[in-house]
C-alpha cells in the first residue's frame, strides 16, 4: 500500500555548511489493512519520517510509494489521515466540536453531516463532553484524543498516528488503544509512531526502530521477540566499571555484552547462574552498584536491546577511530 | 461560504480577545486622526507646487484624509495576508491546511479577506471621522472609485502573497516585503505631502516610481474631483498602478508557490 525506498532527509543548515541528515536510507512498507509501528528514541527522526509519509515533507533522496506507484507530497496529502503528538494545530479560543467542523469544512465534507460527524469522533476519542471546551483548556492528553479525533473525520486509505497515548491517564489510553484495535480491524492501512511498546507489541503486524534516522530493526513483533533468546541483566555504576567488564567478558556463559559509558548489559540463556557470577565479580572488583534489573523479556526488551547494540558498536567505532588517528 | 465564516470568527477567536482587539483599534484610529490633525496643523497649506496640488485635491485636509485612510487600507490589507500564514504557522493549523485544503492560495486569500474588511472598515470609519471632523467636501465618481478599488485590491493581493512567501518558509521575524512597503509609502508616497515639495531630483523620481503614490492620486482624483475613467490626471496614476498590481498577481502567485515548495524542504509544515 505505502512502500519507502531508500528515504533521505537532510535539512539545509548555511551556505558552505554541511546539511543536517536526519533520516538516512529509511525503506519500510506498510502492507494494506495492516499496522506498522515505528518506535525509536528523541531525536530518532520519527516527525520527520511522518512528514514525509504524509506530504509535508519533500524528501531529500529516495522516494515514497502509494499503492505501487511514486507518490509526490500532493499526491499523499490526498490519501492520508494524520494525528500529529503535538501541543498546538487547533484554535485555541474556539472549542474542540468547531475546531472539528472547521477542518471537517475544509476538507469537502459537506455542511449538514459536519455537527453530527464532530460528534461521533468526539465520542469515538471518549472526548464527547469536552467538545464544547475551548481547545486551550485542554490537558495534554485531551490534546492528543482531539488530533486522533481530526484525523477520523473523513475515511482515508492511511493513517498515520503519532504518539496516540502519550500523556493520556490510564483509563483514557485503555480507550484509545481499544479504538485503535478497532480501526485496525476496520482494515485501516495505519502507520503508529510510539514509545509504549504494550501498544506496538499487540496492535502492531510489523516493528521498525528507528535509531538516527536509520532502521536498525525491522520485523514482525513476535520475530522481534525471537531475539530475546537470552536474558538481560543490567546494571549501571557510579563510576566505570573497566576491570569488572574486562571480567565479564571472559564469562563463557554470556552471548552478548554492551557496555555504554556506565551502563553494561549483559545477555545470557541461564539468569540465575549468571547473575550471580556477575554480582561476584561486580563484587571483589570493589565496584558500587547503582541500579541491577533483570527485566522481563518483552517488546520493550527487545526495543533497549537493539538501541544497545547500536550505542556500543558506535562507541566501538569511535575508539577505533581515536586509536587510529593517535597511531597516524 | 460556511468556511468563509469559520474563517472570519477564527479572527476573533484566534488572536487576542475581542474587548482587546476592539480598544486598540480605536486607539489606532485616534491616534490617526491626532497625527492628522497634527501635519495638518505643522504641513499647512503652504505656497507654490505644494498648494496648488492640494487645491487641485480640494485642500489639505481632504489631500491627506483620502492619503491617509487609503494608504491605511493598503498597509493593513497586505499585512493580512502575510499575518494569515504567520498565525497558522505559529499556531501549527498550517499543516492541517495544507493536509485538508489542496488550493491553499484560495484558502489564504479567503483567510485574509476577514482581516481585510476589518481594515476596510476601519480605514472606513477614519476617513468618515476625518471627514465630518475636518469638514472635508469630497466629489466621488462611483465607477472610478469601484475602478481604482478593485486595482487596488489586485495590487494588494500580490504583494501580501509575495509577503506571504516568505512567511511560510522563512522566519516569523520581521517581513523585508513588508518592511519595504511600509518604508516606501510612509516617506515617499505622498499620503501628506505631495511628492512635488521633493526638491531633490532622485528622491521625487524614486517618489513618483514608488506604485502607491499613483494608487493614493487615482483614489484621490476619483472621491474628491469626480474625476471619470477619461480624465488624464487619473488614467495615467491608474495605468501606473494598474499595469503594477496585474505584474504582481502573477508574480506573488508565483512566489507563493515557490515558498509553499520550500516550506516542504526546509521543513517549516511540520514545525509546532
Amino acid at each position: 500500500m505505502i512502500e519507502t525506498d531508500g528515504l533521505w532527509k537532510e535539512y539545509p543548515v548555511k551556505r558552505g555548511k554541511p546539511a543536517r541528515v536526519v533520516i538516512r536510507g529509511v525503506s519500510l512498507r506498510v502492507g494494506a489493512g495492516r499496522v506498522h509501528c515505528v518506535m525509536g528514541l528523541s531525536g530518532a527522526g520519527k516527525s520527520t519520517l511522518v512528514g514525509m509519509l504524509a506530504g509535508l515533507l519533500t524528501p531529500s533522496r529516495g522516494s515514497v510509494n502509494f499503492q505501487g506507484e511514486p507518490a509526490t507530497p500532493e499526491a499523499l496529502r490526498h490519501h492520508v489521515a494524520l494525528s500529529l503528538g503535538i501541543d498546538g494545530g487547533f484554535y485555541g479560543r474556539v472549542s474542540v466540536h468547531e475546531n472539528l467542523e472547521f477542518f471537517g469544512a475544509l476538507i469537502g465534507m459537506p455542511r449538514p453531516r459536519l455537527h453530527a460527524r464532530a460528534n461521533e469522533v468526539l465520542g469515538l476519542v471518549g472526548l464527547h463532553r469536552a467538545g464544547g471546551a475551548e481547545y486551550r483548556t485542554l490537558s495534554s492528553g485531551q490534546r492528543r484524543q482531539a488530533h486522533l479525533a481530526r484525523a477520523l473525520l473523513v475515511q482515508r486509505p492511511f493513517l498515520i498516528a503519532d504518539e496516540p497515548t502519550r500523556g493520556l491517564d490510564p483509563a483514557t489510553e485503555k480507550h484509545i488503544v481499544d479504538l485503535l484495535y478497532d480501526i485496525k480491524k476496520s482494515g485501516q492501512t495505519m502507520l503508529v509512531v510510539t514509545h509504549d511498546v504494550h501498544l506496538a507489541s499487540g496492535l502492531a503486524d510489523w516493528v521498525s526502530v528507528l535509531d538516527a534516522g536509520v532502521v536498525i530493526k525491522s520485523a514482525a513483533p513476535i520475530d522481534l521477540l525471537h531475539l530475546l533468546a537470552s536474558t538481560r541483566i543490567y546494571l549501571r555504576f557510579h563510576k566505570d566499571p573497566a576491570r569488572a567488564v574486562a571480567r565479564l567478558r571472559k564469562l563463557a556463559s554470556l552471548t552478548e555484552l554492551h557496555v555504554h559509558e556506565c551502563e553494561v548489559h549483559c545477555y545470557t540463556q541461564d539468569p540465575e547462574r549468571d547473575l550471580n557470577k556477575v554480582i561476584r565479580i561486580v563484587v571483589e572488583e570493589d565496584l558500587e552498584i547503582a541500579h541491577i534489573e533483570v527485566p522481563e523479556p518483552g517488546l520493550e526488551e527487545v526495543f533497549l536491546k537493539v538501541i544497545a547494540e547500536r550505542k556500543h558498536l558506535e562507541q566501538e567505532r569511535r575508539k577505533a577511530a581515536h586509536a587510529a588517528k593517535a597511531a597516524h | 461560504m460556511y468556511v468563509q465564516w469559520l474563517l472570519i470568527k477564527r479572527i476573533f477567536a484566534g488572536h487576542s480577545p475581542l474587548r482587546f482587539t476592539a480598544l486598540m483599534t480605536a486607539a489606532n484610529i485616534l491616534t490617526g486622526i491626532g497625527v492628522f490633525y497634527y501635519m495638518t496643523v505643522v504641513v499647512g497649506t503652504g505656497s507654490g507646487a505644494r498648494a496648488d496640488v492640494y487645491r487641485f485635491y480640494g485642500g489639505v485636509a481632504a489631500f491627506m484624509a483620502v492619503g491617509v485612510a487609503m494608504n491605511a487600507l493598503l498597509t493593513v490589507g497586505l499585512n493580512a495576508v502575510a499575518k494569515a500564514i504567520s498565525d497558522e504557522r505559529n499556531q501549527g493549523t498550517l499543516s492541517y491546511w495544507v493536509i485538508c485544503q489542496p488550493r491553499l492560495l484560495k484558502l489564504v486569500l479567503q483567510a485574509s479577506l476577514g482581516e481585510f474588511l476589518l481594515a476596510a472598515a476601519s480605514a472606513v470609519l477614519t476617513f468618515v471621522l476625518l471627514v465630518a471632523l475636518f469638514g472635508v467636501h469630497f466629489h466621488i465618481n462611483v465607477i472610478s472609485l469601484v475602478v481604482v478599488g478593485a486595482v487596488s485590491l489586485l495590487g494588494v493581493i500580490g504583494v501580501g502573497l509575495a509577503a506571504a512567501s516568505l512567511n511560510i518558509s522563512g522566519s516569523l521575524g520581521q517581513n523585508p516585503i513588508l518592511w519595504a512597503w511600509g518604508l516606501t509609502t510612509n516617506f515617499m508616497a505622498g499620503v501628506f505631502v505631495p511628492i512635488q515639495v521633493f526638491d531633490n531630483p532622485v528622491i521625487h523620481g524614486l517618489s513618483s516610481a514608488v506604485p502607491v503614490t499613483h494608487a493614493l492620486l487615482a483614489m484621490r482624483s476619483a472621491v474628491l474631483r469626480n474625476a471619470s475613467l477619461g480624465d488624464s490626471v487619473l488614467a495615467g496614476d491608474l495605468l501606473y498602478w494598474g499595469v503594477f498590481a496585474l505584474l504582481m498577481v502573477p508574480l506573488g502567485a508565483w512566489l507563493f508557490h515557490r515558498g509553499l515548495q520550500r516550506a516542504l524542504v526546509q521543513g517549516s509544515l511540520i514545525q509546532s
